[in-house]
């Protein structure tokens, strides 16, 4: 095992397949920056030139690209509230209004170190559980992942504190809106209104670019102003941001384990690990008040889990050759192509492979991060360019995006129609973030149920799986209440002993 | 009570859930049972919500701004706010328009460069803007990913004179 360890060590640290892993890392960033350009969209058009490659290349080139996205799309989610991929949705609540109050340059800062941080801890994660994980994921099952939806939908609740009910109506909004198309149960097409367009759904991209960038973004035109609100840059932010990392580490440890939990589960999605870890910090962090106004472990949980994903996500397709993501999906596709048997024989045969997966995961994170730093001052300076440079760019890339889902002439006239729903959301106080994670989960929540109850009728609610999960909603639910519980009957003691 | 123009927003959702509810209720029990069951949640909910807004506002009742969420237009004038709406949704309505006559990749940089002018960059500004949006579109679009652009009536008239 060590020795095929250093092998790998060795065969990824050589010149060539670490300029791959360079080129692989910036096309990576790049890609993630702009909106509706990276993720798999970005890897199915480098897929030829990958599978032509030599196997050791390919990985470093491979885990270069996939793996950094997004450490690259928090600079959009940061700056300008445009979510670059679908991992950075929930680092807008708190990092739009951080660049807003000037803090641009510490929100970024913590973002990307947290993000490297996360995705060590993924990669460690991967290094150390592999051998093991196979009994553990066999596990779970659709009643498990059932509960591990509900568990998601319980914290709609978190993300409308001041609004529950308002939330709680625009989660179910959300829910209803992931159901448009063909249902893939009774092939009943689905709020269709007749049109082709709509028959395969709506995009996760055109919902959240609709729900939060393009509100903004009319905002921001409305007020004819600049983004941040105050005078100046401020100076030292960037090393405030590293320190803010370190300060909260127990916070960027829970949250990368939820990251990896979920990069592990096979069809949770990648979309849904920054909004878990989002709303896991919101109910256990001190002072939840805060969040929401520019807090900056609203920014380092989201971006400490979307990073530890991936090294979850790698488990799952290393170890039984199952793709978790469309991404990783491609991926596989392309480690077959070059001669890999990602699998069981591939952690009997090729391990020193493995190990040069996971050495390359490693790097990339430390590289992207790397360069993202070097960005910061000059990209922060996006929040004090006037409104007539930001407000037609902006637009032109979210059109562009979201003209990138089907490429068709319907996916700006969606994105237009959906604006128009988050502008008046935005207008009348409802919060946005629940519509976006009902969107997320709602299709998920309804597979998985329908698969429980078609193969084990309604005996699924007594696997001790599922149980388990059930504590951990009643808890997620409950805790909130008896905290507040706790807090209020404080002061009261307190006066009752003066 | 008192009622406001933000209510209508409530009404509008409470009305496309009873819409949602209704066309669901004619599919099969597999495809409809979450939509019938979540709908009538959010009916309630959303009427719940506008009950207690109209029921309990009075006229010193100050707007609530839900936490954990992005900073809303309360600290603009209303009417600025009206107006810049009006004028944002104006261009991309206009937008929409000059896509389906001259075509996606040309639209693009035209909406920039005439955007930014008009509300005051320079010339050179507005162009540099301009053509930095033509790169991406031609580059990324057009000569990376092979993007097929939809059918304008500039470009049907340029085949059908070929």
């Amino acid at each position: 095992m060590l020795e095929a360890a250093l092998q790998g060590l060795s065969a990824i640290s050589a010149p060539v397949p670490l300029g791959f892993l360079v080129f692989g890392v910036l096309l990576g960033l790049w890609g993630g920056a702009l909106p509706g350009v990276g993720g798999p969209a970005q890897l199915a058009v480098l897929l030829p030139f990958a599978m032509l490659m030599e196997p050791m290349n390919a990985i470093a080139f491979l885990i270069g690209v996939t793996t950094v996205g997004n450490t690259g799309n928090t600079f959009t989610s940061v700056l300008v509230a445009v979510p670059g991929g679908s991992g950075s949705q929930a680092t807008v609540l708190d990092g739009y209004p951080m660049a807003r109050n000037g803090e641009a340059r510490r929100a970024l800062s913590a973002a990307f170190m947290v993000s490297m941080m996360g995705g060590i801890i993924g990669a460690f994660v991967l290094f150390a559980t592999l051998p093991v994980m196979r009994t553990v994921v066999r596990s779970f099952g659709s009643p498990e992942l059932f509960m591990f939806t509900i568990w998601g939908l319980s914290m709609l609740g978190t993300l409308s504190s001041g609004a529950p009910l308002k939330g709680l109506t625009a989660g179910i909004l959300g829910v209803l809106l992931s159901t448009v198309g063909q249902d893939v149960k009774s092939g009943q097409m689905r709020f269709d209104f007749d049109l082709p367009y709509l028959w395969g759904g709506v995009s996760v991209v055109l919902v959240s670019l609709s729900i939060f960038a393009i509100p903004e973004m009319i905002a921001l035109a409305s007020r004819k102003g600049r983004i941040a609100e105050v005078a100046e840059l401020g100076e030292g932010g960037t090393m405030q941001g590293i320190r803010d990392a370190f300060r909260h580490w127990w916070l960027v440890l829970r949250c990368a384990a939820i990251g990896t939990w979920v990069g592990v589960l096979p069809g949770l999605g990648s979309d849904v690990a920054d909004w878990f870890a989002y709303a896991h910090a919101r109910q256990t962090e001190k002072n939840p008040e805060r969040f929401g106004s520019g807090d900056v472990r609203g920014v380092i949980a989201p971006e400490s889990s979307n990073n530890a994903k991936e090294g979850g996500a790698l488990i799952t397709t290393l170890a039984f050759g199952i793709p978790g993501s469309t991404s990783m999906a491609l991926l596989l596709i392309a480690f077959v192509a070059v001669g890999l048997n990602p699998g069981p024989e591939m952690l009997a045969q090729q391990l020193n492979y493995v190990y040069a997966i996971i050495f390359a995961l490693v790097v990339s994170q430390i590289l992207a991060s790397a360069i993202c730093w070097a960005m910061i001052k000059p990209a922060a300076y996006v929040c004090f360019f006037p409104f007539y440079v930001l407000v037609p760019m902006i637009m032109a890339l979210a059109i562009l995006s979201a003209f990138a889902a089907h490429f068709a002439m319907e996916d700006i006239i969606a994105l237009l129609a959906l604006s128009m729903l988050g502008y008046f959301m935005k207008l009348n106080g409802w919060p946005r973030a629940p519509i976006v994670l009902g969107f997320v989960l709602g299709e998920k929540v309804e597979l998985y149920l329908w698969l429980s109850i078609a193969r084990y009728d309604m005996d699924w609610i007594w696997r001790p799986g599922v149980l388990m999960l059930f504590t951990l909603v009643a808890g997620t639910l409950l805790y909130p209440v008896w905290r507040r519980l706790r807090n209020n009957s404080a002061p009261a003691q307190q006066t009752s002993a003066r | 009570m008192k009622f406001k123009p933000g209510d209508l927003f409530t009404i509008v959702i409470i009305a496309v859930l009873i819409a949602a509810v209704v066309a669901a209720s004619e599919w099969v029990l597999r495809a409809s049972i979450i939509v019938l069951a979540l709908g009538g949640i959010g009916i309630v909910l959303a009427t719940a919500q506008l009950l207690i807004d109209v029921l309990t506002r009075t006229s010193a009742t100050p707007r609530q701004t839900p936490k954990y969420e992005l900073p809303t237009f309360d600290q603009i004038d209303p009417r600025v706010t009206l107006w810049g709406s009006l004028e944002i949704w104006g261009w991309l309505i206009g937008l929409v328009i000059v896509i389906k006559i001259i075509g996606l990749p040309l639209a693009m940089p035209l909406f920039v460069l005439s955007y930014a002018k008009f509300y005051g960059a320079s010339w050179r500004l507005s162009t540099l803007l301009a053509l930095m949006i033509a790169a991406f579109v031609f580059g990324v679009y057009q000569q990376i990913m092979h993007v097929y652009w939809p059918e304008s009536l500039l470009g049907d008239l340029l085949a059908g004179s070929l």
